[in-house]
């Protein structure tokens, strides 16, 4: 498990991470969403002890981070670090020699998925390449507990479907994972956590399904032109398009707005399932903070 | 390993390309061989051995600063270098023990590139050899290599992401200062660049026997002060590196 609480990073004025609070049940996947300057990026560096946080604590499995944390920890950075001048044998046995829990066969198998050739050099790879070399260290000792930062950025769809499948599969022999990625699609197929950061805040977190449950479209047509909408309560977002108005409810019976909508001349009115991208947005977006 | 081998490698090959241009002005018109010469028969001179381990020394001068600024660039890969199960400590100590070797290696190519030339000539019977002197320069030498080593170390540490800037600027820093002491400046600013140059590896350069040099130390204080300085700046050069952040 992954638990971080209060996490706070500042830099001179500004707020990089304010007051993070996050658990990552174990087996668990939890995808960390965000705006670009969200945080995102910040926050892993805290959690992984690169940058010194001016509050909170991380506890890995109940242990604060300390070196033997990382014999079962593996790190995707956002961009590829790699040594230019080693070849992807040279990467290899690197982690062999200093990853007590290092799977050679796995390793293979996933450079074999990769299709890495292990003698060319690191500076000689494409930027894919590089992100795929980067998730083979990673993950060749088998960790429990893995955080990526865009860990699939600059893969082509068919690799990107695959390491979303390695992290699913890893999830399901138990590890927690705390990934982040622009790509929303990518975080509703692997994640089934979600934890969306804006400006440094932890402005939404919890089970995707739950929060997929609470957070519902209401659709309406009207005649004519769409009344004034400023009245109908508990909506947190509105569109309208033609003669159509949806609504997007966040936390409270969508019924409730249904009604409302109904009430006020509204016909069709429809009730919809949305999708993590809507919750993303309504969460980053002014006023969208809960 | 691999990263001081690639140094090692760069400066072995730069070191075989003088070696050959050596070679050619050595044997261009024919194979002299000195050491036969009428005028060198029964010579007494020599060449002082001490003279060739100081010489050998060129070889750590030139790879120090290039080695010490290895370890400031280890916070870009700090997705493979610091995420493994090795105190922050530790991975400075292993580079320390790595460079230290590939120190010595190049003292001992260089001291073997100067030998090959010697040799080839018929010179090799005139080395003479002063036990005292001849580890006195050996200290004075890698005690200097060190200094710079530790000073590039401890400098790139309070600069972050400028180890290899750090290391660059300490060849000019380091080559002009010495000559600052000859001019003809003023008392005040004639004594600031004195004090300046204790902390100037080329400084402590000069005879071991007895010579002199610009900082008008005693020979056992001018060998075993680049010792101290580097050691000391090499301690507290990886302190402050295992405490460092990632920059934001």
């Amino acid at each position: 498990m992954i638990a971080i609480s209060g996490l706070t990073k500042r830099y001179r004025d500004v707020v990089a991470v304010d007051d993070v609070t996050l658990e990552v049940p174990a087996g668990s996947v939890c995808g960390l969403l965000g705006r670009n300057g969200a945080g995102k990026t910040t926050a892993f560096k805290c959690i992984l002890g690169f940058s010194k946080p001016d509050a909170g604590v991380v506890h890995f499995d109940g242990h604060e981070l300390n070196t033997e944390t990382f014999a079962t920890l593996g790190y995707v950075p956002e961009r590829a670090q790699l040594y230019s001048w080693m070849t992807v044998a040279q990467h290899l046995e690197l982690v062999r020699r200093t990853q007590p829990a290092y799977d050679e066969a796995r390793a293979r198998e996933l450079v074999s998925t990769f299709r890495l050739d292990m003698r060319k050099k690191a500076k000689r790879l494409s930027k894919g390449q590089q992100t795929a070399l980067s998730l083979v260290v990673a993950l060749a000792p088998n960790p429990k507990l893995l955080v990526l930062d865009e860990p699939a950025s600059g893969l082509d769809p068919v690799m990107q479907r695959a390491v979303l499948d390695i992290l699913v599969e890893a999830a399901t022999s138990g590890a927690t994972i705390l990934l982040s990625s622009h790509q929303i699609g990518q975080i509703e197929r692997a994640a089934d956590r979600v934890a969306i950061l804006r400006d440094g805040k932890l402005v939404v977190s919890g089970d995707l399904d739950d929060l997929r449950a609470a957070s519902k479209t209401v659709e309406a047509t009207f005649d004519g032109a769409i009344p004034a909408l400023n009245g109908v309560n508990g909506v947190a977002r509105w569109e309208t398009a033609g003669l159509t108005a949806r609504a997007y409810v966040n936390g409270r019976p969508a019924e409730d707005v249904a009604a409302q909508l109904t009430a006020i001349g509204g016909h069709g009115v429809r009730v919809l399932d949305r999708s993590l991208e809507d919750i993303f947005l309504d969460a980053v977006s002014d006023g969208g903070a809960r | 390993m691999l990263r001081a081998a690639r140094v090692l490698k760069w400066y072995a090959a730069v070191l075989a390309v003088i070696e050959v241009l050596v070679f050619i002005a050595i044997f261009h018109g024919g194979r002299p061989h000195i050491g036969d010469a009428p005028h060198m028969r029964g010579s007494q001179s020599g060449i002082p051995f001490d003279a060739l381990l100081l010489g050998g020394l060129l070889g750590p001068l030139v790879v120090s600063s290039f080695l010490a600024a290895g370890l400031d660039g280890e916070y870009r890969t700090a997705a493979i270098a610091w995420t493994r199960p090795i105190a922050r400590l530790g991975i400075a100590a292993r580079y320390i023990v790595v460079d230290a070797v590939a120190l010595l290696a190049a003292w001992l190519v260089t001291l073997v590139a100067c030998l090959i030339p010697l040799a080839a000539t018929g010179l090799l019977k005139f080395i003479t050899f002063t036990p005292a002197l001849g580890g006195k320069a050996f200290l004075l030498g890698t005690g200097i290599a060190v200094m710079w080593y530790g000073l590039v170390v401890i400098t790139a540490a309070l600069l972050p992401g400028r180890g290899g800037a750090v290391a660059g600027w300490s060849w000019g820093v380091f080559l002009i200062l010495p000559g600052l002491a000859h001019a003809p400046f003023p008392q005040l600013i004639h004594e600031i660049i004195i004090a300046l140059n204790y902390l100037n590896p080329f400084a402590y350069l000069g005879g071991i026997g007895s010579g002199s040099n610009i900082l008008g130390l005693e020979p056992a204080l001018r060998i075993s002060l680049p010792w101290i300085i580097g050691i000391a700046a090499v301690v507290a050069g990886t302190q402050l590196w295992a405490r460092r952040e990632v920059p934001a």
